[in-house]
C-alpha cells in the first residue's frame, strides 16, 4: 500500500462524522512501513465516544526483522483503544495468534502507534509459552526497533519439543529443567544489530539418544552481548555452572562446591569466529586460557589457536575428569602425585607446539576402585603394578618442524612389584607421533643397569616401541627375589639387540645370558603378551650350559651334588608367570671330566621327588654309612603339559629309567619308575625341600 | 499275510530311519558341569547362588515323553550326530577370558545387584536400567558392559572352536544363558525366554 492511499484510509477512519455510521469495517489490503509488512489487513471499527474506540485487526500474516518467521492469521481486538489524527493506541486488547509454540493463543496486549513520528510500542503480557510465561515488548521508530523479552520458568522439555516441531533440523535430545530468559534484539531495517541475554538455568538436564552425552542436575547462569559492526558480530559471553554434572564418552565434569566459569570474548563473521580470550576456570581442578580462529570452509576448522593450562595437580584432573569415563586399561588404575602445566598451539602455518612441564610427579598402578563405597575388591590374580616417582621434565613436542630438546627425568620406580628402578634422565626429541632417545641413558634395574642406547616410540592407532641397548650384572639373588622365586645366584646379563613392545605383546630379538650357578644360561626368544593386563604370557626358549651342579644344590639346600649339568627348555609358556607347558631336560654332560659325587640326603630327595624311590630300603642299610656316593650320569626330563609332566631319567632301566646311575662301590642307582608326575604336587614338594633346608625325604 | 506286515515294519523302520538325519544335541547336565564352575569362578563364589538343592527348570527331568523320544533317537541317530559342546576343553584363550571376566565382575556386581544391569536370553549382560548407575559412573560402566560382551561372544566361540566345532556357538551360548540365570545372585536380573526383564 502506498503513502497517499494509507493517509487517505486514516484520515477515513478519523473522520467518522462524515459518515454518521457506528461500525465500519475496512479491507486494507498490504500495508508496509520501513521494517515490517501486514498482509491482507482488515479492520473493523466500533465507535464509541469521543477518541475511544473499541476496533478489531485481522491479518493475514506480518513479517518483522525481530520476528523469526512471519505470523500467520492473527487477530487483534481491542476493547479499549483510541483513535486520533496522530495516533492508535489499544490499552486493553487480546492478540489471537496461532502458532505452533504457544500454548494459549490469546495473549494481552497494549500498544500505541504514533503516525507522526512513525513510532510503534506493542507489549505483550502473559503469553503462555512452554509450560511458562513470557512477557514482551517491541519497539520501532524511523531509526530502528527493540524486542525485549522476559521469561519465567520456562519448561526445557516443552521448550525443545515445542522448538523442534518447529525447526526438524534440532537434533533429538532429552532435555528438562526450567529457564529464566531477559533478552533483548534491537536493529535497524531489516538487519538485527544488537542482543544481549541473561539467562537461569535450573536443574537441567539432556541426553542424547544414545546417552553418550549427558547433563544432570544443572544450575547456572549463561549470559551474553553482541553488537553487529564493522561487517561482523562482536561479543562477549559468560557461563557460570553453580552445580550439576556433565558427561561424555570422554570426559566427566562435575561441579559441586565452587562454580564452574567460562567467559570469552567472540568475533563471528561469514568466513571466521574468533575467540579471543577464552577463561575457563574449575578452581582447584583446571584453569586454562584458550585462544583461537576457526574458519568456516565449509565445516569449522581450527586455523590458529594457542591454549595455556595453568599449574594443575595431575591427580585432581585425572581424578577428577578422566578417570570416570576410564575403563578396560591400564589407565584406569593410576594413581598420580605432582603438578604439571601444558601448553598447546597451532600457528597459521599448521606447525603445532606442545610443551609440558612436569614437576616432582609420581605415577603408581593401582587396583581400581569404583567409588569409595566399594567393598574391598576380589584381587583375581597376583598384583603386579609399576611406579615411577619423581619424575621432571621440560617435555617440547612440534610437529611441522624440529622440536627443541626434551629433558625427562626419574628419581626411581618399581616394576612388578619387586623389580626397581633407580635414578635415570633421558635426553629425548618428541616429534609427530614419536619419542626418540637421544643421548643414550643409563636406567639401574635392582643392582644392575640396563643400558639404553636407542629408544623410538611410536604412537599411530596403537602404541609401539622399540629400543636397545644392554643388561650389565643384575643379581639373580636380587632378582628372583624380586620376582618371589626361590633364590638363586649368579648374574643376569646380556645385549639386547632389539626389543619390541606393539599390539600388547612384548619381544625380545637375541638372547638374553645369565650367569647362574657358574654357567650360562642363554634365554632366547621371548616373548610375552600383555605384560600388564589380567593375563599375562610368555614363550621363550632356554639354554643352559657347565651349570655346577654343587652351587645349585647349595642354593636349594637339596643336599650335595658335584659334577656339571647341562639342558634345556624348550618351548617355555608360562600364564600369568606359572608354567603351563615346557619340554625341558638337564643331564650330566658327555665326556664330562668333573668329579661326581652325591650325598645321602640328595639321594633320599631325589628319590623321593620321584616316587617310589630305592632309597628307603638303601638308607636303612650299611649304606647309611657313606656321606656321598659316586655316579656316573644324572639327569631328569620333564614334558609339561595339562598340568601333567611326563618324566624320564638320564637312560632307561629294566623297569622305569635312571635319575642317578651310580658307579663305583658302593653303587647307588636312583631309578624313577612313575613317568606321571602331577606337576603342582611336584613343585610343592621342591618348595618345601627348598624351604626347609634339609629336605623332607622319606627315611622310613 | 506275514510278509505284508513285516513290510510294513520295515517301511516304518526305513521311514524312521530316513528321519535320523536331524541334528539334535542334548547336551548333558554332566557335560555343562565345567561351565557352570567356571561361571562360579566369574561371578565369585559369595556372590553367585551355591545352593545346590535349589534346581531350575531347566534342570529339572525332562518330561517322560522327552525322555522315550531322546532314547528312540539316540538308538536311531548315531552317536557322532548326537555330539554336544566339551565344555571341559580349556585353552590359554578361554583361560585368559576366563581371567578378564572375573577382574571386571568386581566393578560390575554391584550393579547386577543393584537391577541396572541384567543377564539377558542370549547369555550377554545389557543395561537395562542407566538411572540406577550414578552419571560419574555410567560411561565406564557403559564400557565395562561392552568389553563384557565382547569377551563373553569370545569365550562361547572359543569354546566352539576349541571343540573343533566353530559353528557351535549357538550351543555353548544357549547352554551358558542358562547358567548365567542359575548362577545369578538373589536379586539380581534377567531376561526369561521371552525377553521379558525377571528378577531372582
Amino acid at each position: 500500500m502506498q503513502p497517499p492511499r494509507l493517509i487517505f484510509i486514516i484520515w477515513l477512519i478519523l473522520t467518522p462524522s462524515l459518515f454518521a455510521a457506528d461500525r465500519v469495517t475496512l479491507h486494507l489490503g498490504r500495508v508496509a512501513g520501513a521494517d515490517w509488512s501486514a498482509e491482507s489487513l482488515d479492520l473493523e471499527l466500533d465507535w464509541q465516544q469521543g477518541a475511544a474506540a473499541a476496533f478489531q485487526m485481522r491479518v493475514k500474516s506480518i513479517t518483522h526483522p525481530a520476528l523469526l518467521t512471519p505470523l500467520k492469521e492473527l487477530v487483534i481486538s481491542c476493547q479499549q483503544g483510541r483513535v486520533s489524527d496522530h495516533d492508535i493506541a489499544c490499552q486493553k486488547g487480546v492478540l489471537h495468534l496461532p502458532h505452533p509454540l504457544l500454548d494459549d493463543p490469546q495473549i494481552p496486549i497494549r500498544f500505541k502507534w504514533n503516525s507522526a513520528q512513525q513510532t510503534l510500542k506493542f507489549e505483550l503480557n502473559r503469553l503462555h509459552f512452554a509450560a511458562g510465561q513470557l512477557q514482551a515488548i517491541i519497539q520501532s521508530n524511523p531509526e530502528g526497533w527493540a524486542l525485549n523479552v522476559k521469561a519465567d520458568a520456562l519448561d526445557m522439555t516443552a521448550f525443545y519439543n515445542q522448538l523442534r516441531g518447529y525447526l526438524p533440523m534440532l537434533p533429538e535430545i532429552e532435555l528438562s529443567g526450567k529457564i529464566d530468559l531477559v533478552a533483548s534484539v534491537s536493529g535497524a531495517g531489516t538487519v538485527p544489530s544488537k542482543f544481549q541475554w541473561h539467562s537461569y538455568l535450573h536443574e537441567l538436564a539432556f541426553s542424547d539418544g544414545r546417552g553418550d552425552y549427558l547433563g544432570e542436575g544443572i544450575s547456572g547462569s549463561l549470559q551474553g552481548g553482541f553488537i553487529f559492526f564493522d561487517e561482523e558480530w562482536q561479543g562477549d559471553i559468560a557461563l557460570t555452572l553453580q552445580q550439576g554434572e556433565l558427561l561424555s564418552p570422554y570426559l566427566y565434569i562435575g561441579v559441586e562446591q565452587q562454580p564452574l566459569s567460562i567467559n570469552a570474548q567472540l568475533n563471528i563473521n561469514q568466513r571466521q569466529l574468533q575467540v579471543s580470550k577464552l577463561h575457563y576456570n574449575h578452581p582447584g581442578i583446571l584453569a586454562f586460557t584458550l585462544s583461537a580462529t576457526l574458519l568456516k570452509q565449509p565445516q569449522w576448522m581450527a586455523e590458529s589457536f594457542h591454549l595455556q593450562i595453568e599449574p594443575f595437580a595431575i591427580q585432581t584432573l585425572y581424578e577428577q575428569y578422566l578417570l570416570p569415563t576410564l575403563a578396560e586399561s591400564m589407565l584406569a588404575s593410576l594413581a598420580w602425585a605432582g603438578q604439571a602445566t601444558l601448553a598447546l598451539s597451532m600457528q597459521r602455518d599448521g606447525v603445532q607446539r606442545g610443551v609440558l612441564n612436569l614437576n616432582d610427579v609420581t605415577v603408581e598402578e593401582v587396583i581400581p576402585k569404583i567409588d569409595e563405597t566399594e567393598e574391598a575388591e576380589e584381587i583375581t590374580s597376583p598384583r603386579r603394578s609399576f611406579a615411577l616417582y619423581g619424575i621432571n621434565g621440560l617435555l617440547n613436542w612440534s610437529s611441522g618442524e624440529m622440536p627443541a630438546d626434551s629433558m625427562l627425568s626419574w628419581d626411581g620406580g618399581h616394576f612388578m612389584e619387586g623389580i626397581t628402578f633407580g635414578r635415570t634422565a633421558l635426553d629425548l626429541s618428541l616429534h609427530e607421533k614419536s619419542i626418540t632417545l637421544l643421548n643414550s641413558a643409563i636406567l639401574p634395574v635392582l643392582d644392575g643397569r640396563l643400558v639404553l642406547s636407542t629408544f623410538n616410540l611410536v604412537w599411530n592407532d596403537d602404541l609401539r616401541f622399540v629400543f636397545g641397548g644392554a643388561l650389565t650384572a643384575v643379581s639373580m639373588e636380587a632378582f628372583s627375589h624380586a620376582m618371589g622365586w626361590l633364590p638363586l645366584s649368579g648374574t643376569l646379563s646380556g645385549g639386547i639387540p632389539k626389543a619390541t613392545y606393539q599390539n600388547d605383546t612384548f619381544e625380545l630379538e637375541g638372547a638374553m645370558m645369565v650367569d647362574l650357578f657358574e654357567g650360562q644360561t642363554i634365554i632366547q626368544n621371548l616373548r610375552v603378551d600383555d605384560p600388564l593386563g589380567v593375563w599375562p604370557t610368555l614363550h621363550a626358549n632356554v639354554e643352559l650350559k657347565d651349570l655346577d651342579l654343587e652351587a645349585l644344590t647349595r642354593t636349594f639346600s637339596f643336599g650335595k651334588i658335584t659334577g656339571k649339568l647341562e639342558g634345556r627348555i624348550k618351548d617355555l609358556y608360562l600364564e600369568n608367570w606359572q608354567p603351563v607347558s615346557f619340554d625341558a631336560r638337564f643331564a650330566t654332560p658327555e665326556q664330562d671330566e668333573s668329579r661326581h659325587r652325591i650325598s645321602q640326603r640328595a639321594i633320599d630327595n631325589i628319590s623321593n621327588l620321584g616316587g617310589n624311590g630305592l632309597s628307603g630300603a638303601l638308607s636303612r642299610s650299611f649304606l647309611s654309612f657313606f656321606d656321598e656316593f659316586r655316579y656316573a650320569r644324572l639327569g631328569v626330563s620333564c614334558r609339561l603339559e595339562n598340568g601333567v609332566c611326563e618324566l624320564d631319567g638320564v637312560e632307561a632301566a629294566a623297569q622305569g629309567s635312571y635319575l642317578v646311575k651310580g658307579s663305583g662301590i658302593p653303587r647307588v642307582d636312583i631309578v624313577g619308575f612313575n613317568h606321571q608326575v602331577d606337576w603342582e604336587l611336584l613343585i610343592n614338594k621342591l618348595t618345601e625341600i627348598a624351604n626347609s633346608g634339609v629336605g623332607n625325604a622319606d627315611f622310613e | 499275510m506275514k510278509s505284508l506286515r513285516m513290510g510294513i515294519l520295515l517301511s516304518a523302520l526305513f521311514l524312521l530311519a530316513a528321519c535320523v538325519t536331524i541334528n539334535i544335541y542334548f547336551p548333558s547336565a554332566q557335560a555343562e558341569e565345567a561351565a557352570r564352575e567356571m561361571v562360579q569362578d566369574i561371578l565369585g563364589k559369595d556372590d553367585a547362588k551355591t545352593d545346590k538343592n535349589t534346581t531350575s527348570a531347566r534342570q529339572q527331568p525332562l518330561p517322560l515323553y522327552v525322555q522315550v523320544g531322546e532314547g528312540v533317537l539316540n538308538f536311531l541317530v548315531s552317536p557322532a550326530h548326537a555330539a554336544a559342546p566339551d565344555f571341559n576343553v580349556n585353552t590359554p584363550k578361554i583361560r585368559k577370558l576366563q581371567a578378564q571376566m572375573k577382574r571386571r565382575n568386581a566393578s560390575l556386581k554391584k550393579y547386577y545387584a543393584k537391577g541396572a544391569i541384567g543377564f539377558t536370553r542370549n547369555a550377554l549382560i545389557k543395561i537395562r536400567n542407566a538411572s540406577a548407575i550414578p552419571l560419574k559412573q555410567r560411561s565406564k560402566i557403559k564400557k565395562m558392559v561392552a568389553a563384557e560382551n565382547r569377551n563373553r561372544k569370545a569365550l562361547y566361540q572359543a569354546i566352539a572352536d576349541a571343540n573343533g566345532h566353530p559353528q557351535w556357538r549357538a550351543d555353548v551360548q544357549k547352554t551358558y544363558a542358562g547358567i548365567w540365570v542359575d548362577e545369578a545372585g538373589k536379586g539380581w536380573w534377567y531376561q526369561n525366554r521371552k525377553g521379558q526383564w525377571k528378577q531372582r
